[in-house]
């Protein structure tokens, strides 16, 4: 286990721990309220974002995080309105902002740009300021989740009731959003733009084949997450394959077995 | 106290009137049910009730305005089949926990006391065997009586019900409507519900509210609501079966 005495994979393990618990608790809400599409959109529009962040010279992590923030505010601005299609206002805003990204990067030249990196992750690239920033969202997710989970639940389940509970909706929409934005920037670090769904919709997709009771899928998603993450991570470094692509793969085969079981 | 008192409430929506200077009371303990056609505001009545849309008018429950109600939990709401999640994977007993979240503190971890009072709820619906049981997996009829459950592990002390037998059989309306008979001689609650259809309202009903933009009627359902003035509210034939007594169609 010399593996461990790596301080790149020192800072994988950590970040992917945190992650696992926090996209977990995410990908319960995310499967239910149907997001999948809405976390694919977040994700690849972040990608805009890293590219503005290169050419202005600033972190690409927050000029991301400013563009997904401000596409999950939109999202949850066109549900609540419904104005527009959801789905179609994120499929539109997604392309964008990938071609956004890809044409900055193109007209600027900018092939010292690690694109590969952002688009599929890479570990090597977690900082000791990452996992600062992992740890402090980690702890904002866990602090709203303890406090609002029972109303989270409630308006998965029956948003009108929720409503007649006296529960802000609306506001919460746009919290959950925010912060689903936010996670999703950590995930880039570590599987990139394209691979960040599967965390999202893995999780609690495995956990409900095994149980009917939120309670226990939630408990079952962290477990699973983790188990996946951490493997796909050991096995990234002995198969020498990417991290990201090795976590998503094992994450799936685990999803493959559990179907095929109950099937 | 009335449980529920509504005077001069009107409620327009881009400029039309959806309800008209609609007066009703209930009284506490009662069943009182509000028919109407589909598109007749029977919904947005209830919706005013729990404070959920704008109207110019008073509205009281207990004494309460209605935000002030819904914040103190003397109100339970029950909405129609069409916007909750049914497939939603929670337990019965996980549902019907949902209706403690406004008793729980800050944190919300279910005392002993709501564990009780989850049980007990479920008791008087008569699904306490069912609580292990996946929500989703139920029929109609006792997905509604979970629902009910719910309810009353709230600790409500008026529940609105928007069509709660749309979609169940005839015999699990029959059990729907025992249980809630049951549930008014075991406890004190007053129960609103509303229905399209007049054919529904069976002898239980206390008092019965045509509605349709105005109210129509408000009293016991007896002679006076006669084929004409449901002929008026529906604005069409009716076929009508009120205290088991098959009025006629024209």
């Amino acid at each position: 286990m010399e593996l461990l005495s790596y301080t790149f994979f020192q800072r994988a393990l950590i970040g992917g721990i945190l992650l696992s618990i926090v996209f977990s608790l995410f990908s319960f809400f995310v499967v239910v309220r149907k997001l999948s599409f809405a976390g694919v959109g977040i994700s690849h529009t972040a990608f805009g974002g890293i590219a503005v962040g290169i050419i202005l010279g600033i972190d690409p992590s927050i000029s991301a995080l400013i563009f997904a923030i401000l596409i999950a505010i939109f999202i949850a601005y066109t549900s609540q309105k419904r104005k527009l299609h959801e789905d179609a206002a994120i499929g539109i805003f997604f392309s964008f902002s990938m071609a956004l990204g890809i044409a900055i990067i193109s007209r600027f030249h900018r092939t010292n740009v690690d694109i590969w990196s952002f688009l599929f992750g890479n570990i090597t690239t977690i900082t000791h300021g990452d996992l600062i920033f992992f740890s402090v969202a980690t702890a904002i997710v866990l602090v709203y989740f303890i406090f609002f989970f029972g109303d989270l639940v409630l308006i998965g389940f029956d948003p009108e009731v929720a409503q007649s509970y006296g529960i802000n909706v609306r506001l919460h929409n746009y919290v959950f959003m925010t912060l689903l934005a936010m996670v999703i920037i950590m995930g880039i670090k570590m599987v990139g733009v394209i691979l960040i769904s599967a965390f999202l919709v893995l999780p609690a997709t495995i956990a409900s084949a095994f149980s009917k009771s939120f309670i226990k899928i939630i408990g079952l998603s962290v477990l699973v997450s983790l188990v996946f993450t951490v493997a796909g991570l050991f096995l990234s470094y002995y198969l020498d394959m990417p991290s990201g692509a090795t976590i998503v793969m094992t994450g799936t085969a685990l999803f493959a077995l559990t179907y095929l079981k109950g099937s | 106290m009335k449980a529920i008192e509504v005077k001069h409430l009107t409620v327009k929506r881009n400029g039309k009137f959806i309800l008209e200077n609609v007066n009703l009371s209930v009284e506490k303990n009662q069943i009182f049910a509000i028919c109407g056609p589909n598109g007749g505001g029977k919904t947005t009545l209830l919706r005013s009730i729990i404070g959920i849309v704008p109207y110019e008018g008073t509205i009281k429950i207990f004494g309460f305005s209605p935000r002030e109600a819904v914040k103190r939990g003397l109100i339970s709401y029950l909405p129609q089949r069409s916007p909750m999640d049914y497939t939603f994977p929670a337990t019965v007993y996980e549902v019907v926990m949902m209706g403690r979240l406004k008793k729980m503190g800050i944190i919300k971890i279910p005392s002993h006391s709501d564990r009780e009072k989850v049980l007990k709820s479920l008791s008087m619906v008569a699904m306490d065997e069912f609580k292990d049981r996946p929500f989703s997996a139920l029929s109609g009829g006792q997905q509604q009586r979970v629902l009910i459950a719910r309810a009353l592990a709230s600790e409500a002390k008026v529940l609105l019900l928007d069509e709660p037998i749309t979609g169940l059989d005839i015999q699990a309306q029959q059990v729907f409507y025992t249980m809630l008979t049951e549930l008014r001689k075991k406890t004190d609650i007053t129960i609103v519900m509303v229905s399209h259809d007049i054919g529904v309202v069976p002898a239980f009903v206390d008092v019965v509210a045509c509605l349709n933009r105005e109210l129509f009627y408000h009293g016991a359902p007896s002679k006076e609501l006669n084929i004409e003035l449901l002929k008026k509210v529906y604005g069409g034939d009716v076929g009508i079966l009120i205290h088991g007594h098959h009025h006629g169609t024209t």
